[in-house]
């Protein structure tokens, strides 16, 4: 009898008990990058005429423009749905090397800034070439974004339009003149896209546009110019690496079957990512936009603006995009020149917008529109942030402010959660108390040691125990190291810090917390 | 097989009762305080100290505490309270913190400390989207002072209100100087549901033995 008592009052305590902590706000575990090409979103001149214009109030881009400023309803899984709620954006995003005067460095063509997507660098890539052949830019660094989710457990796929179809002619991803057709190949045959291929075929019809023209470029495919990820000269479907590439068409049938990747970049052809317009005109939302030397420009936007009205309601419909740690960011590659000054100055701003439902909240009603000067550094050091591979930042990415303006509180702190306790008044000491606890929520060990930051601690307050103020971007916030945590977090460890700080108004205490970790001087 | 499935069903039943107030908006608790170590303390005279702080600093999201059914145990409360911010009441009556209008909340008063100080805490558990509103609760010196404790800023009790505050959440802490003021946190059952508990208990025990 003593048993089945004993049991009973072990099933109450169950009943009534409960974990010792608070939850954590929700983090982003899920990416997927869509590499948009060569448009300004806001520039000093031509901005809506001529061939290169920009997309911010551009009549061209119609469902872009929604998105940024009002309520762009969608139907999502048969619900009308208000993207505009889950988007915020940049309106300070520069090229990579720009400055205020322009004068800084000038990271051009495209291919450069899809390699500085992986690696925080362009390695001196200054063109457009395949990695391999007369000019082949492959590089051998295994210091770049998806060796490092690789070496993580962090999976990572490369969806990229027009590749794995069958050609009437020719190979796979090496199809003859003008014979691409709709079919894609069996996965048996898929390859690594190495070379590019471009034409027109009436066996082609392209979903997005309707029209017959395909255009696949490796100088848009990032991960395609390292060794350890293109898993070398070798275009067959003997590639070991050949389904980390797959078929645009493929990742409809992914995100239905959760097979997609913790990391995904989408690269689409080059008439819907926006480069080229596509021969003779391009009619949408009732405009027809002619590809001539005043409305090209405007041709090219609509047509990107068309791709991505269609791709991001999919995506969105998804069930990992329905289950709330699922991010959109819609990128662009490059500033463009508009006849005036320099394109790489901070007068030329690339879009660059965040669709989450972590994205930073809406405010007065419409997206929060970031002033904080970014670059693709900081979305690779964001990525490095989101999958737990930030033991030390990929070269720039070391000093670029990471994209947590544009997303809700703690969303980039990816396999780390931080949980804040309530405030208590010492009457001895006259200060403030907050507790922070750090835990490791991944699989794999963190590095130390781990520091906490206080980005933007309202003026009132002081920290009194700080270790000390921040240079890495953004600089100038107090930070504390934790205590216990030189040899890093085990998965599942966590480590506290008592917040000490004086608040002579006695007004509240506010702050946005940020983690650094191991090989990091804050 | 048969006194098993009583037992699980009876048992099933009052987990599910226990566990339907931490999916409330609230929370009640008993808190029991020893106190004895605290008699003809020369820190005298010694006073209660309740605050209630917002967590966000924005005042964005309001909870309120109510405080009381207060027993001295063998002590007494003496004077008038000292509120600040949203703080009424007295330890003779209840005292009600809310943060809808200040960031800091508190209210102070002398008491006689006995054997044991007992009272009961009723919070809202709204969740401040930043960092949680407190509760927490002291003993202050003579000085006005905090007696040191082993809690974040000497406090006894810390209460992090949010949607999944349950009792076995609410922290406690005990003094170190002097020591020996230690601090429990208890459920307060339903008088319903301490019947059934009553009810139920004795009849399975009594199916069990037949």
């Amino acid at each position: 009898m003593p048993v089945r008592l004993t049991s009973i009052a072990g099933l109450l305590a169950l009943a009534l008990g409960g974990s010792p902590s608070l939850a954590s706000a929700q983090q982003v575990k899920t990416v997927f990058v869509i590499a948009m090409e060569n448009t300004n979103w806001a520039q000093n001149a031509r901005q809506f005429t001529g061939s290169q214009q920009q997309i911010f109030q551009n009549p061209a881009a119609p469902w872009l423009n929604q998105l940024v400023t009002g309520n762009l309803m969608v139907t999502v899984n048969g619900v009308p749905t208000n993207i505009s709620a889950q988007t915020s954006y940049a309106t300070r995003y520069h090229n990579v090397g720009a400055n205020p005067t322009g004068t800084g460095l000038h990271i051009h063509p495209s291919e450069p800034n899809y390699i500085w997507s992986e690696g925080g660098s362009n390695f001196g890539v200054l063109n457009d070439n395949t990695p391999f052949g007369s000019g082949g830019t492959n590089q051998n660094t295994t210091a770049h974004l998806v060796t490092l989710l690789t070496n993580a457990g962090k999976t990572w796929k490369s969806y990229q339009e027009d590749i794995d179809l069958v050609p009437n002619s020719g190979g796979i991803n090496t199809p003859g003149s003008n014979s691409l057709t709709s079919a894609v190949a069996a996965q048996s045959a898929w390859t690594v896209p190495l070379t590019n291929f471009s034409g027109t075929s009436a066996s082609y019809v392209n979903p997005y546009n309707g029209r017959n023209q395909y255009d696949y470029a490796a100088k848009h495919n990032p991960m395609v110019f390292f060794t350890d990820s293109n898993g070398g000269n070798n275009n067959t479907n003997t590639n070991p690496l050949r389904l980390q590439y797959a078929p645009l068409q493929q990742l409809a049938i992914d995100l239905a079957n959760n097979t997609f990747a913790d990391y995904n970049w989408i690269t689409p052809n080059q008439f819907n990512d926006m480069h080229s317009a596509l021969t003779g005109s391009f009619t949408y939302q009732g405009v027809t936009y002619l590809n001539n030397s005043t409305t090209s420009g405007a041709e090219k936007i609509a047509q990107g603006d068309n791709f991505l009205s269609q791709i991001v309601p999919m995506i969105m419909a998804s069930p990992v995009y329905q289950a709330g740690n699922a991010a959109i960011i819609l990128w662009w590659d490059e500033s463009e020149p508009d006849g005036t000054s320099n394109q790489d100055d901070f007068t030329h701003m690339i879009p660059e917008i965040v669709i989450s439902p972590l994205a930073r909240p809406n405010v007065s009603g419409v997206p929060y529109a970031s002033a904080v000067d970014y670059t693709h550094s900081s979305d690779l050091r964001s990525m490095q942030k989101i999958f737990g591979v930030d033991d030390s930042f990929l070269l720039d990415a070391a000093f670029a402010p990471d994209l947590a303006d544009l997303f809700a509180p703690d969303a980039l702190n990816g396999p780390i959660s931080i949980t804040r306790s309530g405030y208590v008044r010492d009457r001895r000491t006259g200060h403030w108390y907050q507790q922070i606890t750090v835990a490791n929520t991944g699989t794999t060990q963190l590095a130390g040691s781990v520091y906490i930051i206080l980005d933007g601690l309202s003026g009132n307050a002081t920290l009194v125990n700080a270790t000390g103020v921040t240079n890495n971007p953004p600089a100038g916030s107090v930070y504390v190291s934790v205590p216990g945590t030189a040899n890093g977090l085990a998965p599942g460890a966590s480590a506290a810090v008592i917040l000490d700080f004086t608040d002579p108004s006695i007004q509240g205490i506010a702050y946005t917390p940020r983690v650094l970790h191991g090989n990091v001087n804050p | 097989m048969k006194r098993f499935a009583l037992i699980s069903v009876l048992v099933a039943g009052l987990a599910a009762a226990a566990a339907s107030p931490a999916e409330a908006t609230s929370i009640s608790f008993h808190v029991q305080v020893n106190t004895s170590p605290l008699i003809g303390s020369p820190l005298a005279p010694l006073f209660l100290d309740f605050m209630l702080i917002d967590g966000s600093g924005s005042l964005a999201v309001a909870n309120t505490v109510v405080i009381n059914n207060f027993n001295f145990g063998g002590g007494s409360a003496v004077g008038s309270p000292t509120p600040s911010g949203g703080a009424i009441g007295n330890l003779t009556s209840s005292v009600t913190l809310s943060d809808n209008a200040n960031f800091f909340n508190e209210l102070f008063q002398q008491f006689t400390p006995g054997n044991s100080l007992s009272f009961d805490v009723t919070a809202t558990t709204n969740a401040d989207p930043i960092s949680p509103d407190a509760f927490s609760f002291a003993i202050l010196d003579k000085n006005l002072f905090n007696l040191p404790t082993t809690g974040l800023g000497d406090s006894l009790l810390l209460a992090n209100l949010a949607p999944s505050l349950t009792v076995s959440r609410v922290q406690t802490f005990s003094t170190t100087a002097p020591a020996g003021v230690t601090v429990l946190a208890s459920p307060i059952p339903e008088p319903g549901t301490l019947l059934l508990l009553g009810t139920g208990i004795v009849a399975t025990i009594r199916r069990v033995w037949k």
